[in-house]
């Protein structure tokens, strides 16, 4: 599918994640999995934020017309990160006493790329 | 023992005693026990029976006390031609889901036997892959005196077993709530993790309830 400056939807969607994940690191996150994918579900990004491990979904947007990418984040959406999260942290092999679900906004404009980190922005329990 | 209570261990043995009348000898029941907690390994009992157990009290492991699951523990192994005890532990319950691993169990169990029962009296619904004939009875801990027999030294069993564990993985109160999920032991999950022995296939282990204040959501 093509969007309206040409790039394909997914090229946009897999940038974003990129510099969602650099701005993580950035800030002293550490990226563990990138586009986590399983039966129940995916993670786009899972990261250490010292002690904590954070889930995030990203949200990359190029207008604000369909409203506030994280608006995007629906309940069911939120449902699919849990279960994904649930996968992973059945099977990683390590034990993490937090767990946390953030949600990352990029804005993608031509001139500039606007990313907002919204912190435990859902919670573990439905 | 009581008339009243008579009749009623008479009333628990109506499906043997319909297998013992027409020719069956060596009754075997079958139970398993900690389904439902979020720690530790789930077990499954087996009893083999050739009449009936007069025992005061005996009856599904859910309603009898704790000491008297104890006193009748004994009492089932004395009376009892043979018991077998079959675990599947928390590792074989993330990977095979708890319904996969109960069976295992209920499996291990009958493989421990060193005898062939006539008949399998199972709780719940049919056994996949039994080797002996069997008769499902769903809710049969409460309807059987074999199965009931099974459940209670299932049920000491895995309760020995929490209680020891409660040392070697200290602070969740396994001795108490034997990994079943109490507002004590939840609270622990959240203050430390979940410890090696926890069932992290279970929701409530991996998402321990989340505070957004304490996570510095909030302003």
């Amino acid at each position: 599918m093509k969007g309206r400056r040409g790039a394909s939807t997914a090229a946009v969607g897999s940038g974003g994640e990129r510099a969602a994940a650099d701005f993580l690191v950035a800030r002293g996150y550490h990226v563990l999995e990138r586009n986590f994918r399983c039966r129940g579900g995916e993670v786009d990004l899972i990261a250490l934020d010292g002690g904590v491990l954070v889930f995030v979904e990203v949200k990359v947007r190029r207008t604000l017309s369909r409203g506030a990418p994280i608006e995007a984040v629906t309940a069911v959406k939120q449902a699919r990160v849990r279960r994904a999260a649930q996968e992973y942290l059945t099977f990683c092999g390590r034990i993490f006493p937090r767990i946390r679900f953030d949600v990352m906004s990029v804005m993608k404009t031509a001139r500039n790329t606007d990313i907002t980190h919204l912190k435990a922005a859902f919670s573990t329990n439905a | 023992m009581t008339s009243a209570e008579s009749r009623r261990i008479n009333r628990l043995h109506r499906f043997e005693r319909d297998l013992w009348e027409s020719g069956s000898l060596l009754l075997c029941g079958l139970d398993e026990v900690g389904r439902g907690p979020l720690a530790g390994p789930v077990t499954a009992c087996a009893v083999v029976i050739e009449r009936p157990l007069r025992l005061e009290f005996l009856d599904d492991s859910k309603v009898v006390t704790e000491l008297r699951r104890v006193a009748l523990d004994a009492l089932i192994r004395d009376q009892a031609v043979a018991v077998s005890i079959g675990w599947a532990d928390h590792l074989e319950i993330d990977s095979l889901n708890i319904l996969g691993a109960s069976r295992l169990a209920m499996h291990r169990a009958l493989a421990g036997l060193g005898l062939t029962p006539c008949r399998v009296l199972v709780d719940g619904p049919t056994l996949p892959g039994c080797a002996y004939p069997q008769t499902p009875i769903i809710d049969g801990d409460a309807k059987s005196a074999a199965i009931a027999a099974a459940s209670i030294v299932a049920k000491v069993a895995r309760d020995a077993f929490m209680t020891q564990l409660d040392a070697t993985y200290p602070g969740y109160g396994f001795a108490s709530n034997k990994g079943y999920a109490t507002s004590d032991h939840l609270a622990a999950l959240n203050a430390f993790g979940p410890c090696p022995a926890h069932r992290r296939s279970f929701t409530p282990v991996v998402q321990p309830t989340f505070d957004f204040a304490a996570a510095g959501a909030l302003p």
